[in-house]
């Protein structure tokens, strides 16, 4: 993690009987090319049984707001999300949490 | 002597869960304070998950682990007088949640130790309020 990064919010929930969480966080970081926005944002589904991440957001320069899908085989597959901020990018992740969740069971 | 905390068990919907961030976040980069998850808060989707969660034989775990302290998964088999590894088993789901902590021994055979996530001796569980009406006119 950046030295100068600051973890600003983080939280994390628990459901399908414990088999599945999501936490999101966001570090304060100083702006710079790789996160122009002054801060990393970091959204991951885990699947807690099998202890590998599902999903993941972040935000990290040259791809914006992006999406991880094929994890945790391809670590380099990125969906660009078609967002301009945090806001919306949280709200998409949590609604494909809700469909990989509900696709997986 | 310092009370102890309880570990608290919320609910909220993964919904909710999104747009609570989603606000706390714009509060928490505006102003600069941390809001982080305390460790003695854990949060569940649903009532019905967090119940299929915990089952009996796992809060018999919780049980064991506060008052008899096993020092090792094995010794807590036995004491519950179940097997190794459902109980290891249950042990690592209740980890994972951060109910307890496995602590590998550095000496002797290295063995792991379950403890408590912290010291706690209650699970406050915070039922969700659903507003409830029933309307005697219209059910007549």
């Amino acid at each position: 993690m950046d030295k100068a990064a600051q973890i600003i919010w983080h939280k994390r929930i628990d459901f399908k009987n414990g088999v599945f969480e999501a936490y999101i966080q966001v570090l304060k970081i100083p702006i710079r090319d790789k996160f122009p926005d002054g801060f990393k944002l970091k959204c991951v589904l885990v699947n807690t049984e099998l202890n590998i991440p599902v999903l993941l957001v972040d935000n990290h320069e040259p791809f914006g707001y992006h999406m991880h899908t094929r994890l945790p085989y391809d670590k380099k597959y990125r969906v660009k999300l078609n967002v301009n901020s945090y806001q919306d990018a949280i709200s998409l992740f949590m609604s494909e949490v809700e469909k990989v969740v509900n696709n997986e069971t | 002597m310092k009370p102890k905390k309880d570990m608290i068990i919320e609910f909220l919907s993964l919904k909710e869960f999104g747009q609570r961030a989603i606000r706390e976040i714009k509060i928490a980069l505006k102003t600069g304070v941390p809001n982080i998850q305390p460790k003695n808060v854990i949060q569940f989707d649903s009532v019905t998950s967090f119940r299929g969660f915990m089952t009996l034989q796992k809060i018999e775990i919780l049980l064991m682990i506060s008052n008899v302290k096993p020092k090792s998964i094995y010794e807590l088999a036995k004491l519950l007088d179940r097997s190794l590894g459902a109980v290891q088993k249950d042990c690592d789901a209740l980890a994972r949640i951060r109910f307890i902590k496995l602590q590998k021994q550095k000496t002797g055979r290295g063995s792991i130790t379950p403890k408590l996530a912290f010291d706690y001796d209650k699970i406050v569980v915070k039922l969700p309020k659903h507003p409830y009406e029933l309307r005697f006119k219209a059910a007549a």
